[in-house]
């Protein structure tokens, strides 16, 4: 027998005997580890469907000459065959296409030139018989597909389906099944339909014209790029992509740390509980002759006991929580950034390892105060248990009020930093919560000296039996009330800001939206496609009965010095232009300027990101060459957060040479209703315009769409925010339990003493009731600033969006419909169970 | 002229379930205790002392027969009725304190006033009085954990009196002391008793107790015998 073989049995023995305690700190440590490891799995998921999707596409390419919007002509391409820095030259269309039939899987549309793509990207023929590869050449609309895909669509070879390209509407074949050997490119093509160049050119409404060429250099000069294109290394062109998603996928990392700073508070909190509640056997332990050391290493061993299994069942948790929030994550970057399309999820190891090593530093880093203050006071002090509660009273609570005050002054030090990053921002919201944590127990006894009286009058003796266990008790009752109102509070505050960020685009919406009909060609409205609309089309839509304005837009992407930007193109009314909501400049003055083509817009994320300002120019790749473009004036915009640009249609033309427009807005004569002119305008569409698949929407139904959209790409915080409640609640439950089962002794001697089961059960839960009415309240201001501290630093730190909207205060009043049942319900089980249990029994067992 | 028992025991059984096997602790027990008399009971460890004093304060029920306190009787009644019975009429006194480790001395003693919604002024004064009695005068603020194993059996008896119950029943209360403070703490008991006119049943292994009572009782067997004084002594 080693020597310290029965110390540590009488430590173990602790969760032994106590397995409904032992189980839900597990289950603590495990959610913690789960939430954060899911989000790392899925972030790194979605970069994983990255990367595989371009290296599969790309294949070995070097560079990429990438065209202007609308595409580069294709005569450079044989231009370029004949530089001699080109070892190979590959031709490429692209756009994005969809089939009515399958509304979920939309396809990227790729046209390519097989006989040149079989030296770069084998993989595209490697499993085709030669008869069919004639087939995509010499037929139109045929296109192949991978195979598990048409598996998953119902589609087989021969099979006909509709495509909307370009806004128009075509017949396409399947021609052939694709089956790369290697599993990458397999997943990486999932979203492919693939055709020959010409026919893409054709859908696309690119005749002659390409998005890019894929190049091989081999020479260290690189060829001059022709006039309005830009050379890109293949590997930046990724790394761009990447960066786009990057305060994304930062923001969605730190909101997970947040949900795992709960999970430390409630694993701070069982390990607190654990040695509170045995602090006379650590006297008897020291009075017995262990050393301190022993001692501190003894807790720390049971620390991580706890940690291995929660942190495994938190990975395993994790991995299962993963493979749906994968897809969370690609939706949020398909509707904020760019396509992605959603493969499956393989647990990365290094992610694994990451959530591993979390799991078990943060269980041992919360461990390391309860476990500090046990070794460090005497033995005759432990074994006195009053002792430890008048640590905690007013008199001596000043240290821990000390400490508040100053991790909270910290955090607000951090905030007046220059420093705008994003790392301060969350080590502020850190401090916060850890910082407001320490003020819980004061704040605990003040309520309860306030709520004597009324509780004693409503309750009588079980009230006044109920504050005095919570005040008696709250070296156990601080923590477990710290804890609650910290979990609550990240719920609360994590609901403000998403209702602050959804009013705020309400609003916005209000604002922007001004028109009362939009039509626009079909498609997803996520994507960036580029269709037209036909100019007989905008004729005949401008002649019907009630249109009284008419404006236009487009919107496209572009790769310019400052990295991927969209830039919307309108014509617009005065009133229209007196809509928008300006972070700078003034809208009476800048509207001569935007209409003449003096100035453009750029978006709020866009002048954070990019440190820009009115006055400052940027410039922008056109057909012509690289142009400057002055900054008039910037606007609150909610709908790219990679940035964008506003331009002035005619300044547009003038530059880029191109009329086109892919929407319209319109407003209505006062006279006629909004929904006839819809009718309308929907018949002659129907009659007249040939192939176009226009979308007509009234303002309030755009409106609903982008409110979709929003609620989609909010769908993960809310997740996280769920996850968070329900690390609270299990938190609560086992902080609260333990509360009540260790007083079960002091309970029997209330019940031989007389007080009934029914006094009794009324005590356990309003003191549990207390607890969460303490917690739901501390709640409130700690939930508040955190909301604050999303809104107005982390939020715009990841995102650069001001939100308008305060969030409703009586949002507030959710942390005591969290807090309370949460607390109540707690209560319930060791209530029942000190009622149903005998007074000799529990008094002779004790 | 001898008043009527405060205590009517008839045939009161008990067993427990111990496995598959039923032991039983007390077979048709028969006894009655006159009221303000002090009564001791002996017996031999595992005897079913304990659980006749839990039987007798409606802790815990019989298999069968009747527990009958100042005439009413306790078998049959439901758990809350025999739990505000026995909060009112009855004071217990544990052979290990058991008193309320988050309540101070002073609460503690005020504890059974309160249960009772006896928190009148002159109840208070007699619970400053009885604190004074029982030679804890100062310690009021303290924590139980802060007592001798003597002061606090002393807040025991304090509060098992303060609601003046009529029947006071303890379980070896200075088994767990030694002897010195043991006689202190009887002499108290006593005292105390007496001054209030209560009935006393302690099990006890005192033989100074047990000279001092009206009454000597040995539990022997599953039942109540009365003993002849030297016999049992």
């Amino acid at each position: 027998m080693t020597p310290f073989s029965l110390l540590t049995k009488a430590s173990s023995r602790y969760y032994f005997h106590t397995p409904w305690l032992t189980a839900l700190a597990l289950f603590s440590i495990a959610l913690g580890v789960a939430v954060v490891t899911a989000v790392d799995l899925a972030n790194q998921g979605a970069m994983d469907s990255l990367h595989k999707t371009t290296s599969a596409l790309d294949g070995g390419a070097t560079h990429q000459l990438i065209g202007p919007p609308g595409g580069m002509p294709e005569q450079h391409y044989p231009t370029l065959t004949q530089t001699p820095a080109v070892d190979h030259a590959i031709p490429v269309v692209e756009g994005m296409a969809y089939s009515p039939l399958f509304p979920q899987h939309p396809f990227i549309l790729r046209g390519v030139d097989l006989l040149s793509e079989a030296t770069l990207r084998p993989h595209l023929g490697e499993t085709l018989h030669p008869d069919r590869l004639l087939t995509l050449l010499t037929e139109p609309n045929t296109a192949y597909l991978l195979a598990d895909t048409a598996q998953q669509l119902g589609l087989q070879v021969g099979d006909r389906f509709p495509l909307v390209a370009n806004g128009q509407a075509h017949q396409v074949t399947l021609a052939a099944l694709l089956a790369p050997k290697n599993p990458l490119i397999r997943e990486g093509m999932a979203s492919f339909l693939i055709v020959d160049i010409a026919t893409a050119q054709e859908l696309l409404g690119m005749v002659g014209r390409l998005s890019r060429i894929d190049l091989i250099l081999t020479a260290p000069d690189l060829p001059t790029p022709p006039p309005g294109t830009r050379l890109l290394k293949a590997e930046n062109q990724q790394e761009s992509l990447i960066a786009m998603t990057r305060s994304f996928r930062l923001n969605l990392t730190a909101l997970s740390l947040l949900a795992l700073l709960v999970g430390m508070f409630i694993i701070f909190n069982t390990i607190t509980f654990s040695v509170v509640r045995r602090r006379r056997l650590i006297g008897l332990l020291r009075a017995q002759g262990v050393t301190r050391r022993a001692l501190f290493i003894l807790l720390l061993k049971e620390a991580l006991l706890l940690a291995i299994p929660g942190t495994a069942i938190g990975l395993l948790l994790g991995i299962v929580l993963g493979h749906g929030m994968v897809e969370l994550v690609t939706r949020t970057i398909n509707d904020l950034y760019f396509h992605l399309p959603s493969t499956p999820l393989h647990p990365d190891p290094t992610s694994l390892l990451k959530g591993a090593a979390l799991g078990i530093g943060a269980t041992l880093v919360a461990t390391l105060p309860p476990a500090w203050e046990a070794t460090t006071i005497s033995p005759a002090t432990a074994l006195t248990r009053s002792s430890q509660e008048s640590h905690l009273r007013p008199q001596k609570g000043n240290r821990t009020l000390w400490i508040g005050f100053t991790l909270l002054a910290l955090g607000g030090g951090l905030l007046l930093l220059p420093d705008q990053s994003l790392a301060y921002g969350f080590a502020a919201l850190a401090l916060l919560i850890v910082g407001s944590a320490f003020l819980a127990p004061r704040g605990t006894l003040l309520l309860m000296s306030l709520l004597k009286r009324p509780m004693s009058h409503f309750f009588g003796l079980s009230g006044r039996v109920a504050v005095g266990g919570v005040v008696r008790n709250l070296s156990r009752t601080g923590v477990a009330v710290a804890a609650l109102s910290v979990a609550v509070a990240t719920a609360l505050g994590m609901g403000l800001m998403i209702h602050s960020f959804r009013s705020t685009v309400e609003v916005w919406l209000e604002q922007t939206l001004s028109s009362d009909i939009y039509i626009s060609l079909s498609g997803t409205l996520s994507t960036s496609g580029n269709p037209m609309l036909k100019p007989q089309t905008i004729e005949t839509l401008k002649t019907i009965p009630g249109v009284h304005q008419v404006g236009f837009g487009r919107k496209m992407v572009l790769e310019t010095e400052l990295g991927r930007l969209k830039l919307l193109i309108l014509e617009i009314s005065k009133a229209r232009f007196n809509h928008y909501l300006f972070q700078s400049g003034d809208p009476e003055t800048l509207w001569p300027l935007f209409q003449n083509g003096q100035a453009i817009l750029i978006s709020e994320s866009l002048a954070f990101h990019k440190g820009l300002k009115v006055g400052d120019t940027i410039n922008l790749p056109t057909p012509g060459g690289s142009r400057p473009f002055t900054l008039g004036g910037i606007l609150y915009d909610y709908r790219a957060n990679a940035g964008l640009i506003i331009m002035n249609r005619a300044l547009f033309q003038h530059h880029w040479h191109d009329n086109g427009v892919a929407n319209m807005g319109i407003t209505v004569s006062e006279d006629y209703p909004v929904d006839q002119v819809v009718e309308a305008l929907k018949q002659a569409v129907a009659t007249q315009s040939q192939g176009e698949n226009l979308v007509i929407r009234s303002n309030q139904k755009l409106r609903q769409a982008s409110l979709d959209i929003f609620d989609r790409t909010f769908a993960i915080t809310r997740l996280l925010r769920l996850l968070g409640v329900v690390v609270a609640f299990f938190g609560v439950l086992t902080a609260l339990m333990a509360i009540q089962m260790e007083r079960f002794r002091e309970m029997a001697v209330f019940r031989a003493l007389g007080l009934t089961r029914k006094e009794l059960g009324r005590v356990v839960v309003l003191e549990t009731g207390l607890l969460g009415l303490a917690a739901g309240l501390f709640a409130i201001p700690l939930g508040w600033l955190q909301g604050q501290l999303l809104i107005h630093v982390i939020n715009y730190r990841s995102f650069g969006w001001t939100l308008l909207v305060e969030p409703d205060p009586f949002l507030l009043s959710q942390s005591l419909l969290i807090a309370i049942p949460t607390a109540l319900i707690a209560g319930l089980f060791p209530a029942y169970q000190m009622a149903n249990t005998s007074p000799a029994e529990a008094l002779r067992e004790a | 002229m001898d008043l009527p028992p405060l205590l009517e025991l008839r045939n009161i059984s008990k067993s427990y379930q111990e496995a598959d096997r039923k032991v039983a602790i007390l077979d048709n027990l028969q006894a009655t205790f006159a009221a303000g008399k002090m009564a001791a009971i002996i017996g031999r460890s595992g005897s079913g002392k304990t659980t006749l004093l839990n039987l007798i304060s409606g802790i815990d029920e019989p298999c069968s027969g009747e527990v009958r306190v100042k005439g009413v009787s306790l078998t049959g009644q439901t758990e809350e009725k025999r739990t505000l019975f026995r909060r009112r009429h009855i004071g217990f006194i544990f052979q290990f304190f058991n008193l309320i480790p988050t309540l101070t001395v002073e609460e503690n003693i005020l504890f059974p006033l309160e249960l009772n919604q006896m928190l009148s002024p002159p109840n208070r004064a007699w619970a400053s009085q009885l604190i004074q009695q029982v030679g804890l005068a100062g310690r009021e603020e303290s924590f139980p954990d802060r007592l001798s194993g003597g002061e606090q059996q002393r807040v025991a008896i304090a509060r098992a009196l303060v609601h003046r119950p009529q029947l006071i029943l303890a379980d070896e209360p200075t088994g767990n002391l030694d002897q010195e403070t043991g006689r202190e703490i009887l002499n108290l008991m006593i005292g105390l008793t007496t001054q209030l006119c209560a009935t006393l049943i302690m099990v006890t292994h005192s033989l100074e107790f047990a000279e001092r009572a009206d009454h000597l009782f040995t539990l022997r067997q599953g039942q109540l015998v009365q003993a002849v004084r030297q016999e049992a002594l």
